[in-house]
């Protein structure tokens, strides 16, 4: 959303949680040996960070 | 040829179970698989089994994938996996529903050969669920079989009564490759041995060519431990 | 094939089967209790909405230990080097999880059924009757966990998956919020799409069709919402798929 603010606590917050999300991510990647649940893996994170961007832009 | 590894590599997390394996089964020959605790044995088995997939290489079993060909491959773990509650009886009904192979008239034969008695897995001693596993792989009709550790829990008199008339009377059409660690075991039993070290084959040799080099199977193995 | 399903039907009903009439003796133990509470609060609204309200408390938490001991299944018997005895037959993947899913929709159906049998019978006592027909399909689907015992598998083969890795807590984590959101887009993004495909089916939202501003707000549909049914269905069927994948592809 244009003009959107941001106070330090959520940047915090937020970045905490990418964070988290992108290490959730090389480890659901890297920690099986079934392509499927590979790529699940990356479809499922994909969705979570574009719920996460979606509520912190509404 | 029976089964084929090609090159194979399997990689876990952090360590390497097998390196660069290649070897070939053929049918009619009953294998010793002999190493340390931990050179491999499990994993070479387990890939044969197509329970594991290579990192790299190829694996064939019947000129297919072993996932493809499984329904000829009778495998027996090492882990002790049966379900507390069954009883010989409900482990003949597993295998006649999943396996179309299996041969009632001969599990209740080798029920009877390996003395296995009609009670529930939990309230047995592990000599007798590591009796009652082997009748239920055995039953099978299979081309492949891959035993790990069958006999580990059974008692020194016996392991060498049921190792050997299972070797002498081994089927023709199939192959038998059966892991040990107890190396004095495979003495004279085995026509060929492999010897895994550090998840490479070290040693790959018929029995009778050991015989005329006056070697013994403990013999190479020591000098391949060396 | 029949003969391997009946063989793990057999099996699910072996492991499952002492749990499974645990809930049966729930359900009639709970319509004792229920006969009580109306003895000692006497036959009274408040007492009928007392037992709503446990019963719908019981329905759902033993439907979720239900569907947490089959999440949890997997991972025991992967610990139990079980697989390899199931993996090494000759069985496609998918008859396994149909197996599981019969019995998991059979044993939460007899429970949740019975509950709302109860519900009915001691309600209709104070004269509040219960219509049998929609009302127990939704208190079947949704507060029964019919939806969920699909997904529910799916989790725990998931889960099961990140075993050898040793990443099983970041894909439960992954795997709990992956499902929401995947319920949540189909149901954005797919919401109005469905409208338009479904028939005008005469279910208890009567108007929607005619008025857009509705629409977007399916969830507070007082009825059975035609639009969740379908896309519960549609990603029943989808997880079922990937499900069996998975099982083909599980390391022993």
């Amino acid at each position: 959303m244009p003009g959107a603010q941001f106070g330090t606590v959520e940047i915090i917050v937020f970045g905490v949680v990418f964070a988290w999300l992108v290490y959730a991510g090389y480890r659901l990647w890297t920690a099986t040996y079934s392509p499927t649940a590979r790529w699940l893996g990356m479809g499922f994170v994909a969705l979570a960070v574009l719920g996460l961007a979606k509520g912190l832009l509404e | 040829m029976l089964a084929k590894l090609n090159g194979v590599t399997k990689r876990y997390s952090k360590t390497e179970g097998v390196h660069e394996l290649s070897l070939e089964l053929y049918p009619g020959q009953a294998v010793g698989l002999l190493g340390l605790n931990g050179s491999g044995k499990t994993t070479t088995l387990k890939l044969l089994a197509g329970m594991l997939f290579p990192t790299t290489g190829s694996v064939e079993v019947l000129g297919q994938s072993p996932r493809e060909s499984r329904g000829q491959i009778a495998y027996l773990s090492d882990a002790d996996n049966l379900y507390a509650w069954m009883t010989p009886r409900d482990a003949e009904r597993l295998m006649a529903g999943l396996y179309p192979d299996f041969n009632p008239g001969r599990y209740r034969e080798l029920l009877a050969f390996l003395e296995v008695p009609q009670q529930g897995y939990r309230s047995m001693s592990r000599g007798q669920r590591a009796r009652l596993r082997l009748a239920m792989v055995l039953s099978r009709e299979a081309r492949l079989f891959l035993l790990d550790e069958p006999l580990s829990g059974i008692d020194v008199i016996s392991r060498d009564r049921i190792l050997k008339s299972l070797v002498r009377e081994w089927r023709e059409e199939a192959c038998l490759v059966l892991s040990t660690h107890e190396v004095s075991e495979a003495e004279g039993i085995f026509e060929r041995v492999l010897l895994l070290k550090e998840g490479r084959l070290a040693l790959d040799a018929k029995a009778e060519d050991l015989r005329a080099k006056g070697q013994s199977v403990k013999d190479a193995f020591i000098e391949v431990l060396a | 094939m029949m003969n391997a399903f009946r063989t793990l039907l057999w099996l699910e009903l072996r492991k499952f089967g002492v749990f499974g009439l645990g809930l049966l003796l729930v359900v009639a133990g709970w319509f004792f209790m229920a006969r009580q509470t109306f003895e000692w609060n006497g036959y009274k609204l408040e007492s009928a909405a007392m037992v709503f309200a446990v019963t719908a408390f019981v329905a759902v938490g033993g439907s979720i230990a239900y569907l947490a001991a089959l999440i949890m299944d997997f991972g025991r018997e992967y610990r139990a080097g079980r697989w390899s005895l199931l993996l090494g037959s000759p069985q496609p993947g998918w008859l396994y999880l149909a197996a599981r899913t019969l019995m998991g929709v059979g044993v939460l159906t007899l429970f949740n059924g019975g509950l709302w049998l109860v519900q009915t019978f001691w309600l209709g006592q104070v004269g509040v009757s219960l219509p049998i027909g929609l009302g127990a399909g939704i208190w079947l689907y949704l507060l029964g966990g019919l939806a969920l015992v699909v997904p529910a598998l799916f989790l725990g083969l998931w889960v099961a998956a990140y075993i050898p890795g040793k990443a099983t807590l970041i894909a439960l984590i992954i795997g709990v919020i992956g499902l929401g959101q995947v319920l949540e887009w189909s149901a954005r993004l797919w919401g109005s799409q469905f409208y338009r495909w479904l028939p005008a089916w005469k279910l208890p939202a009567p108007g929607v069709e005619q008025n857009p501003a509705v629409r977007m707000e399916w969830e507070n549909f007082p009825g059975l919402p035609s639009e969740a049914f379908v896309i519960l269905s549609v990603l029943t069927a989808l997880f079922f798929f990937v499900a069996s994948r998975l099982w083909q592809e599980v390391e022993a």
